[in-house]
């Protein structure tokens, strides 16, 4: 078909005209191709001011109370993501640990840290001091460091540092914020890739005092450009909490 | 309700808050329900038709994409698509022969009545305008009752070919005309 015939199509699936047939057809090619579900949502919003001239009729109580009954979490249960991840941070103990556990591995970033600057890589962190330098490492389950990240709060930046992490097809890693106090849903800081080190701003969002209370990075492992909800739903790849370094 | 706060609320939900879902539903249900009983014009029908839309619009609140449009009009798609497949699957049984769908399902919703426009609306039948009478009554009875372009033919006593070459030209039109073309 070529691309103004599948551009009608997808505009006729939206209007509601094809038989049983060709709709199926339709939504097939709404699962196969992107391309072809993106002209869809185009047509559905494109047509949908039409919807206004609908008088609305309220449904029977019954409706609503057979939809609540067959609610589940959205999360689907026994994978690790972000959002379980966050409640278990609300474990005090576990987190405890956690934080002796990243402040004995701090100092070992510290050196890797400063290897970069000998080497004299052009960092912001090599700003004049007095600073507030954070340092997280993000080990897998299995203990493996995947990345090191280095936040200097005068400048507002994060170092990323790939120690051991893979590139996946297809996938990237996505890199999140969660306050330890559990309040407000992963904060997304970006993308990271795999091969050199990097350089990111911190968002607006993240300041001295949150970082004071305890921040949890976390990266996941979502489709390629990122988790598109905004919200993490990969798994969790590494994970660490993110510790004073200086003084 | 406005847009912004349905979009808060959708986020909310896509994080299994049931309560900011209650909230989409009080705010919604009656106009889904409006559209799907106008498809089905059963409201038996029409109430497993939004039990289904609504549980689709939990379980992909997670990928509901902003950017693609506006949240009420993602769940108004879901409730037609569901409505539409439904009807499809009815046509052998005579559906209209058992309607109660209120006294107004017959009747063409007409949106050239509407005072309160928007933008949006404003824009779009401004388009229309420009397409001729038979034109505009097809495009309108395909998304009020998701006819299929034989239904339509039968009603307009009009050859299926022209029904179809029509709706398909009045398409091209309208995206052309709202510059999206």
């Amino acid at each position: 078909m070529a691309k103004r015939d599948i551009d009608i199509f997808a505009g006729e699936y939206a209007l509601g005209t094809l038989d049983a047939e060709e709709r199926s057809e339709a939504e097939k090619l709404k699962t196969s191709d992107a391309a072809f579900a993106h002209a869809v949502s185009e047509w559905e919003e494109r047509l949908s001011p039409l919807i206004k001239a609908v008088p609305p009729v309220k449904p029977p109580a019954s409706a609503w109370k057979k939809i609540e009954a067959a609610l589940t979490s959205p999360v689907s249960a026994g994978s690790t993501t972000l959002l379980n991840l966050a409640e278990q941070l609300v474990d005090l103990k576990r987190s405890l640990a956690m934080w002796r556990y990243a402040t004995m591995t701090a100092v070992a970033a510290s050196i890797t840290l400063a290897v970069v600057w000998m080497g004299g890589l052009d960092t912001p962190f090599t700003q004049a001091p007095p600073e507030v330098r954070y340092v997280a490492m993000l080990q897998s389950d299995k203990g493996e460091t995947g990345f090191v990240i280095t936040m200097n709060m005068h400048g507002k930046q994060f170092a990323i540092r790939p120690v051991s992490a893979q590139a996946h097809a297809s996938k990237s890693y996505e890199l999140w914020a969660i306050m330890k106090d559990g309040k407000k849903p992963p904060m997304t800081l970006g993308l990271v890739g795999t091969g050199a080190y990097a350089m990111m701003d911190a968002p607006a969002e993240i300041d001295y005092k949150m970082l004071e209370k305890g921040v949890q990075l976390a990266i996941s492992l979502e489709p390629e450009g990122g988790a598109p909800s905004g919200k993490p739903m990969g798994p969790v790849m590494f994970a660490g909490l993110l510790v004073k370094q200086t003084p | 309700m406005a847009q912004p706060e349905l979009d808060q609320l959708l986020r909310a939900a896509a994080n299994g808050d049931k309560a900011a879902f209650h909230a989409i539903y009080n705010a919604t249900s009656a106009k889904l329900f409006g559209v799907a009983i106008r498809i089905l014009k059963r409201s038996d029908l029409a109430e497993d038709v939004i039990q289904d839309a609504y549980l689709k619009i939990w379980d992909a609140a997670p990928n509901f994409r902003p950017e693609l449009g506006s949240p009420m009009s993602w769940m108004v798609a879901i409730t037609r698509n569901r409505a539409i497949d439904v009807l499809r699957k009815r046509t052998e049984v005579a559906v209209e022969d058992q309607k109660d769908g209120g006294e107004r399902a017959d009747e063409t919703p007409d949106p050239f009545e509407l005072t309160a426009q928007n933008n949006e609306l404003k824009a779009l039948l401004g388009c229309m305008e420009r397409l001729n009478p038979e034109q505009r009554q097809c495009l309108l009875m395909a998304y009020y009752y998701g006819y299929t372009h034989e239904e339509i033919s039968e009603r307009m006593s009009t050859p299926v070919g022209t029904v179809k070459s029509w709706i398909r030209r009045s398409l091209a039109r309208v995206k052309e005309c709202l510059g999206d073309g």
